[in-house]
């Protein structure tokens, strides 16, 4: 090494310690720009003037649609196929049915409002600013989610022979390790200009503090790890530090070690009190009489002025024409569905490919990770559950909800997606047991969540491929004739509300420029 | 007045008129992943099933109830079938498969190209059973091959070279579809053939609409 930058400085520090690091040293340095300004959506009032629009879809990008239409003056028809609204906003309580394909379920939780699992949506970044400022008018009161605990547990079958540890010690030992390597890389450096004295003494410090490390740069244990004991009445002893090559081992430091570093993952983060449904409920409360729900659609036809559309309800075939119709049906349904759409539009829809993201909520009858210093956050593992969710609320009370498992792997969601629904149960139990000795005896029941075999959805979240976003992503986020295709899927931010809810504006804004102009111009009035 | 086809149908297709319709809820199951009137979605993996010989169709409910299909590892298209079979009450699967069978549905669009002159060859033999046009013959327990969805074909070739399919002794129309396909020697020879089998039934391109109702502004 001959010399440092200032880039170079942050790129070794993102490299090596994660995003906090290179984030905390840029905002030192004044290189981060400011987050914007809130989000609305503005559709201009029709007044005298009439527009039907069909939506399809009540999930959260199909209710903001409705919700802002309905008050711009709009006629709005909204179908949803399901038998209730929200999409993947799913919260499950007990008596809840769960419509996954071949294996119709029952939520068995006990009937308490605190006993419920957010099977699809569950957190809400601070900088999610449309969704938040649909929360704050919808009155949907927001509580903290914990995302990241330092406590939880990391196991790897990699790591320890499996024997699982605190995340807190990990990731302490493997910044004190990273700090100790670039303090001295550092000291055996003459910094390069545009560093001055001054520049590197603060640079070392910087280091010193990010690892813990002593006073002569070497990193010998840290209290960040948690003490081996005492610390109140008597003094604290620090734990010896874990062998960094077997920390490198374990795939941990991949991704898991920075989750809670990333854009949408970092505190703080929320969920709506009582469950994500709070939102959709939200919604309901001002246009769910727009709301057919069971209404299955067969048929989207572009016709010569505006869109029509031929659903089934309950065995009966009807028709609905539109001046627009705004789509938040799976592109890969759509896919399927009796259309005239042009051969660019379709070899769009068909190339975007759904995840088979899977989920468990498991009601245990005792909160026993409380015992274990664990309130709220997530537990990792190597294992196919992926993760342990501990309830961020409700510390102390009798019973809790768990999510037992969250898939984000396609072989690892197919293999479960496999099972029949107890075996899955079974399954997340044992994997639990890894990190929770004893973890089966305070477990009262389950429910899975498949989201690639859930009914009228199969898939989550949609999937581009780099090279589809150049070509058919765009295709698919303009409309063809009066049709436009919405959801979080048409977003870059697939598997968030915020996506469903800028995928409407996206649309929304589109309408409106339409419908003006076509009054400006005096036309079809 | 009915239309043409739908008075063939009533002639030729018998068990359409006996059996009793299958419940609205179980075909929209169906129809859920295969589409409108089952005319196949290839971004779900689930083949055209529209107008499919009624026979054929039982058979292979039959097959994934009995998990002759459906159950190998390497077949995650055909493990998403199999509980949709099993679930279904045995008393629906004939009318279930009568139902698809009277639809009609756009034949679907070519997605895959290979050497229609080699196809062709390769085909010779496929034709003793499958027929010379891909029509099928009932009497052989063959399936028509002309409109259905080639990728699907290509796919269902490729679980066959792999014996992923008809490698259970009780699927003896399996076992013999397994015996056949060894002449098919390489993923081209699929390719190859499935672009021969895609002549017999014209490319009918969809209706292109042509933006109608884009506004002034636009």
């Amino acid at each position: 090494m001959s010399g440092y930058s200032r880039r170079k400085v942050l790129e070794l520090l993102g490299a090596a310690g994660g995003s906090a690091a290179s984030y905390q040293v840029a905002m030192a340095l004044g290189l981060l720009a400011s987050p914007g300004p809130m989000v609305k959506a503005s559709v201009q009032h029709l007044r005298d003037t009439k527009r039907r629009v069909v939506i399809l879809g009540a999930g959260v990008a199909g209710l903001v649609a409705a919700y802002e239409l309905d008050r711009a003056g709009y006629e709005c028809i909204v179908l949803e196929a399901s038998h209730r609204p929200g999409g993947r906003v799913l919260t499950l309580r007990g008596g809840d049915i769960v419509d996954e394909v071949g294996h119709r379920q029952v939520c068995r939780f006990d009937r308490d409002p605190a006993l419920y699992f957010n099977a699809g949506a569950a957190r809400i970044p601070a900088d999610h600013v449309a969704l938040l400022q649909y929360c704050r008018e919808l009155q949907v009161p927001l509580e903290v989610f914990v995302n990241d605990n330092r406590n939880a547990l990391v196991h790897d079958d990699c790591l320890f022979g499996g024997k699982p540890v605190r995340a807190r010690e990990f990731m302490t030992d493997a910044r004190g390790f990273v700090s100790e390597l670039l303090a001295k890389a550092v000291l055996g450096e003459r910094l390069s200009q545009p560093f001055d004295a001054l520049d590197a003494e603060r640079l070392l410090g910087f280091v010193r503090t990010y690892g813990d490390l002593d006073s002569n740069h070497f990193y010998r244990g840290s209290s960040r790890a948690g003490l081996r004991n005492g610390g109140f009445i008597t003094p604290g002893e620090l734990k010896e530090p874990f062998d960094f090559s077997e920390l490198l081992n374990s795939n941990f430091w991949r991704y898991q070690m920075h989750w809670a570093e990333s854009n949408d993952q970092a505190a703080t983060m929320m969920q709506p009190v009582g469950g994500m449904d709070a939102i959709v409920n939200g919604f309901m409360g001002r246009m769910g009489h727009l709301v057919t729900l069971e209404a299955i659609v067969r048929r989207i036809h572009l016709e010569q002025r505006g869109v029509s559309v031929t659903y089934a309800f309950h065995g009966e075939e009807r028709r609905i024409e539109a001046d627009y119709c705004i789509n938040s049906i799976p592109t890969h349904l759509t896919a399927g569905l009796d259309h005239n759409f042009p051969r660019d539009y379709v070899d769009a829809l068909r190339v975007v490919e759904r995840g088979k993201l899977f989920k468990i909520g498991l009601q245990a009858r005792e909160r026993f990770w409380e015992a274990e210093h664990i309130y709220g956050g997530i537990s990792w593992t190597s294992q196919d559950i992926t993760q342990i969710w501990y309830p961020p609320v409700g510390f102390h009370s009798p019973k809790g909800i768990l999510l037992g498992a969250y898939t984000f792997g396609d072989a690892g969601g197919q293999r479960f997606a496999d099972m029949s629904p107890s075996e899955r149960i079974s399954v997340a139990i044992e994997q639990g047991e890894r990190l929770h000795p004893g973890y089966r005896n305070y477990i009262e029941n389950g429910v899975s969540v498949p989201w690639h075999r859930m009914n009228h959805m199969l898939g989550c979240s949609a999937r581009w491929r780099p090279e589809d976003r150049q070509v058919h992503y765009p295709r698919l986020q303009q409309p063809v004739g009066a049709h436009y295709m919405v959801g979080d899927q048409i977003s870059y931010h697939s598997g968030w509300q915020e996506g469903a809810v800028r995928s409407a504006h996206f649309a929304l804004a589109d309408i409106d420029r339409r419908v003006q102009a076509d009054l400006a111009l005096g036309a079809w009035s | 007045m009915l239309p043409a086809s739908a008075v063939l149908c009533l002639v030729t297709c018998s068990v359409a008129v006996f059996a009793a319709s299958p419940p609205a809820g179980v075909i929209a199951d169906c129809v859920l992943c295969h589409g409108t009137d089952g005319r196949g979605n290839e971004a779900v993996a689930a083949p055209r099933i529209a107008g499919m010989e009624p026979w054929y169709l039982e058979r292979q409910l039959v097959a994934f109830r009995r998990g002759w299909r459906g159950t190998h590892a390497a077949d995650d298209q055909g493990r998403e079938m199999r509980p949709m079979a099993v679930m279904l009450d045995a008393e629906h699967v004939g009318s279930v498969a009568a139902w698809f069978a009277a639809r009609e549905a756009p034949p679907p669009q070519p997605t895959l190209t290979g050497n229609v002159d080699r196809g062709r060859q390769h085909y010779s033999l496929c034709a003793q059973c499958h027929g010379v046009r891909g029509e099928g013959k009932q009497s052989l327990g063959a399936p028509a091959l002309a409109g259905q969805n080639d990728w699907y074909l290509a796919r269902q070739l490729h679980l066959y070279r792999s014996q992923y399919r008809g490698q259970v002794r009780e699927d003896s129309y399996g076992m013999q579809m397994l015996a056949m396909v060894g002449t098919l020697v390489d993923d081209q020879a699929v390719l190859d053939v499935v672009a021969f089998i895609n002549t017999f039934t014209e490319p009918c391109s969809l209706a292109v609409a042509a933006s109608p109702a884009d506004g002034p502004g636009s």
